[in-house]
């Protein structure tokens, strides 16, 4: 931090600092808007939205009868749906971060043919959009009669280049060399190598992944959308997209709507909790080592 | 320093460090042959099955026809050719490009404004920051449309009941002309903050010297910031538009979940991805689905290249 | 008149004490070298007369305008840092240029004033490389010439020679004094190099702890050092220094059982006096068992012009430096003398404790036939 913009005259200073604050704090009202009206809406039965201003409380708080509410409807699928996303996700998740680390293993310390193509073409990859082979996925799982199954989702789900690519830079740089020698050359095997000493090195950058992956595949909606149809094999993002339709499509469906926020709110916890529980994992660096 | 003994010198080094491939000498077999291939495997096997396999597959799918009479038949590159004369394709696209010149612009705008400004000196508690603005990008894309959908909605939304407590019309957020808005603002909401945390990581990695150096040149923080820092970070902001550039085009979720507040906005083929879904699933027309994302694939990729061509056109002619 | 003044400066990071009570005046075109072990401050007051930093007491003054609370872009100073921080994205013109365009100086204006100082530092041919095209040498001038162009009243330099390799170094410190007599400007060097030090400066800053231990004119400061901690860093080999008590006679020193050495004429000390004396190795004499002090020789190595002789009195080691070879071999007793005049005598407290005069130089034109 230099002297130069610590001080100054001090005036000048403390304007641009005033002003700075100002926009940040902006855009932070603007980040926890939807956020707080969402937690809000969730104390609010269906009479309360309609007459209550949106932002703030009305009256008497009737969060708990909504999640009652929420969790009666339909038998209780909406907890199925709860748990479809968690087994989805975690499988997903430590799936993808196990393949990608060990991916990321080979390309970072071992010299092999092919090696410089592989990973040109795990970075080509990365530019293609996901959904494009939504629609291509579903045709082949079709073919095999394999959709409407969990590993329709969690499969193509493991696949996760971004993923091998932050393992490689990471263990690129939480790897020394010298130790995997040294681990060889007292006998040690390849693969109790990368169990004891790869694994524990690289942890930090596996937990990442890991989060990565099963946010992600927790957020998705367009592939379980497509490959799902029973109603007790949705995830939380597709349940609650078909309850919103329902309630928006008027005609009875109207009761439905404190339940679709309450139900939003629910979803969005687990999320949002393991992505701040786990904040001392994520590796700003991952970021930077990826832009070059 | 006086050279080894000539003894010491001959014998045989015991223990030396293996090359990764091995001398053969340790265990009698090289030990780093195989294992890179098999550390692979599990990667390479599922991105084969699920990226490949189904582009193959598609594409397969996508040069036949399904007939009434006769069963399926090859029809080369017709269904092609149905894709690319369909207007559908081109209104979606077109929606597309409009949005993306709003939208990516706007967005990566404001996040290089933030993160320059958690990167200087003027913020205070940048960590808390970070974690905030990095929130929305945590919130599934479903999610954060329907709230935003309430919050447009001119029943529960607090936009709308402001306004009317003021006597003020409030502009309709679902309406044709506020759609693209509208959906832009869901997006920006929700992305703004991954691209900043990606450009202050890259910031981070600016040397402090460089700083200090300028402030003796006479380049107060916002000089510095557009001479130096914004330049030094230019392949971070590449791939950031990259990104966007990408993800525009795939626009899904959010227009689908809006289309069940705004039916009249948002048909069939809003965007291309939502007519390749109906053209499957509304249509059953699998053959045609299967051509268009191979389409929408293309256009990706060319604008996405056409975008690189001209940042590195750029950057040559400096 | 760009005379740099500094009183009573002192810098505490926390509880941290990293400069005390440093007074110095630096005059008008003056090369001073502030020189010191690591850690001794000399950077951290280089950032504080650059304004980087801002001192904790205290004040400086540049061109007598106290500029303690000025921002460092106005005090109108360049500097030259270690790592030479060369914008890597710009070419060497730009990097050299930045000043003026931040100044919005016309482009004919910045084109001319760049490229002088690419001719004078000969880097009219890597003008538009960048930083990473260009070998250490060419950066250092870079980062030189950037300071140049702004044509600053007083030049500040940051160790800059740090980074290069020991024969670049010698040829870069003679460009750059050379340099010096060229533009006549104020400059202020930091170094931990006391050779770079005293070949460079008029005058000679040496700092330990945060203190000015001792300013003067290189010679003044090899002759007559003022204390033991600047006799030992300033000299090369450094200075050899015995415990020794003083005579009961109260002339001379005696070295722990290995002999005596006389002080200079006239001088005497409290007898009993526990002190150190202090020889520098290329003023010891070796010579027979005898007078002197007796010593048993160790390792001789001969260097070409000069052969370093490495010794133990009375079990403490000493090296000596004669001239031409010496038939001298490992295991011999020797006796070591010198001359009064060039014996240093250091009290408990570190303090020099006889007057010194700096040595007239030898007159080898002059008058004497």
């Amino acid at each position: 931090m230099t002297a130069g913009a610590r001080r100054g005259a001090g005036a000048s200073f403390r304007r641009s600092r005033t002003l700075a604050m100002a926009a940040v704090l902006l855009f932070l009202l603007y980040t926890l808007l939807p956020l707080w009206y969402l937690l809000v809406s969730a104390t609010k039965t269906n009479q309360q939205l309609f007459s209550s201003f949106g932002l703030w409380f009305g009256g008497d708080l009737n969060l708990w009868e909504n999640l009652a509410a929420l969790f009666a409807r339909d038998d209780g699928i909406f907890l199925r749906w709860m748990l479809n996303s968690a087994l989805y996700s975690v499988l997903a998740g430590v799936g993808a971060a196990a393949v990608a680390t060990m991916a990321g293993y080979a390309l970072s310390k071992f010299r092999f043919r092919g090696r410089d193509a592989t990973f040109a073409v795990i970075i080509g990859s990365v530019m293609v959009p996901n959904t494009v082979l939504v629609i291509p996925l579903f045709l082949l799982f079709a073919g095999v009669g394999l959709t409407d199954t969990w590993a329709a989702v969690v499969l193509p789900s493991t696949v996760f280049p971004l993923g091998v690519y932050l393992m490689k830079v990471y263990i690129d740089g939480a790897v020394p060399d010298e130790l995997l020698d040294a681990a060889r050359m007292d006998g040690a095997s390849e693969a109790s190598i990368f169990l004891t000493v790869v694994l524990r090195l690289a942890s930090p950058g596996i937990v990442t992944v890991l989060l990565l992956g099963a946010t992600s595949t927790w957020n998705n909606y367009f592939l379980p959308l497509v490959m799902l149809t029973r109603g007790e094999a949705l995830p939380v993002t597709v349940g609650l997209a078909q309850w919103f339709d329902l309630a928006s499509a008027g005609s009875g469906g109207q009761a439905l709507f404190s339940i679709v926020i309450t139900g939003a709110l629910v979803g969005v916890l687990p999320v949002v909790a393991l992505f701040l529980a786990l904040q001392r994992f994520w590796q700003g660096g991952l970021a930077s080592g990826a832009v070059k | 320093m006086t050279a080894l003994p000539p003894a010491v010198a001959r014998a045989p080094l015991a223990g030396a460090a293996p090359s990764r491939r091995g001398r053969g000498g340790l265990r009698g077999r090289a030990p780093g042959a195989v294992a890179p291939y098999l550390f692979l495997a599990p990667f390479l096997l599922l991105f084969l099955a699920f990226q490949v396999a189904p582009m193959i597959y598609a594409l397969w799918l996508s040069l036949f026809r399904e007939r009434l009479v006769g069963g399926t038949v090859f029809v080369g590159l017709d269904n092609y050719a149905d894709v690319l004369t369909d207007p559908s394709l081109w209104r979606g696209v077109g929606n597309m490009a409009l949005f993306g010149l709003i939208q990516v612009p706007v967005m990566l705008g404001i996040a290089l404004v933030l993160a320059l400004l958690l990167d200087s000196a003027l913020v205070r508690g940048r960590a808390f920051f970070r974690t905030a603005f990095y929130l929305p990008y945590a919130v599934p894309s479903v999610v954060a449309a329907l709230v935003w959908g309430y919050l447009y909605g001119p029943v529960f939304g607090p936009f709308a009941q402001g306004a009317e407590a003021l006597g003020l019309g409030a502009p309709n957020f679902l309406s044709a002309q506020w759609m693209i808005p509208s959906l832009a603002n869901i997006v920006t909401w929700q992305f703004t903050g991954y691209n900043m945390v990606i450009l202050f990581a890259a910031l981070q990695a600016v040397p402090r010297d460089l700083e200090e150096a300028a402030s003796l040149d006479g380049a107060g923080p916002a000089a510095f910031a557009w001479h130096v820092k914004v330049p030094l970070i230019r392949p971070a902001i590449i791939l950031c538009v990259i990104f966007s550039i990408i993800g525009t085009f795939q626009l899904f979720n959010e227009p689908r979940i809006m289309a069940s507040i705004a039916p009249n906005v948002i048909g069939d083929d809003y965007t291309p991805t939502l007519y390749a879904f109906s053209l499957a699933f509304t249509s059953l027309r699998f053959d045609l689905a299967a051509a268009l994302s191979f389409v929408i694939g293309l256009i990706v990729a060319v604008v996405s290249y056409a975008f690189l061509a001209l940042a590195a056109r750029a950057e040559a002619r400096r | 008149m760009t005379t740099v003044t500094l009183e009573g400066v002192g810098k505490r990071f926390g509880g941290l004490r990293v400069i005390e009570g440093v007074d110095l005046e630096v005059g008008s075109g003056e090369f001073v070298a502030l020189v010191g072990p690591s850690g001794c401050g000399k950077s951290t007051l280089l950032r504080l007369i650059s304004g980087l930093d801002v001192p904790t007491e205290g004040t400086i003054r540049i061109g007598g305008e106290d500029v303690t609370d000025v921002a460092p872009k106005d005090r109108d100073i360049a500097m030259v840092f270690q790592s030479y921080a060369l914008y890597p994205h710009m070419t060497a013109a730009e990097n050299m240029g930045f000043s003026l365009r931040l100044r919005r100086a016309p482009p004919p204006e910045i084109g001319a004033r760049v490229g002088d100082a690419a001719t004078i530092l000969n880097l009219s041919d890597y003008l538009e490389r960048r930083p990473k095209e260009l070998s250490g040498g060419q950066r250092q001038r870079v980062a030189m010439g950037r300071a140049i162009v702004r044509d600053p009243k007083v030049f500040l330099f940051d160790e800059p020679l740090s980074n290069l390799d020991a024969k670049l170094r010698v040829q870069m410190r003679a460009e750059i004094k050379a340099l010096h007599a060229r533009l006549g400007a104020t400059t202020i060097y930091v170094t931990h190099d006391q050779i770079e030090a005293m070949t460079m400066g008029d005058r000679i800053v040496v700092m330990q702890g945060g203190r000015v231990e001792q300013a003067g004119a290189p010679l003044d400061l090899y002759d007559a050092p003022r204390n033991r901690f600047v006799a030992g860093f300033i000299g090369s080999p450094a200075m050899n220094f015995l415990s020794a008590t003083v005579a009961a006679s109260g002339g001379a020193l005696d070295v722990g059982g290995a002999g005596s050495i006389p002080l200079p004429g006239g001088a005497s000390l409290a007898p009993g006096a526990r002190v150190t004396a202090g020889l520098r190795p290329e003023h010891l004499l070796v010579g027979p068992p005898g007078a002197g002090l007796s010593a048993r020789v160790e390792v001789v190595e001969p260097t070409g012009a000069e052969t370093h002789v490495a010794l133990r009195v009375g079990g403490a080691p000493v090296l000596a430096v004669v001239r031409d070879r010496v038939a001298l071999a490992p295991g011999a007793a020797v006796s070591l003398t010198a001359e009064p005049r060039h014996l240093h005598v250091f009290g408990e407290d570190g303090a020099a404790l006889l007057p010194r005069r700096p040595e007239a130089p030898r007159d080898v034109l002059g008058a004497f036939a």
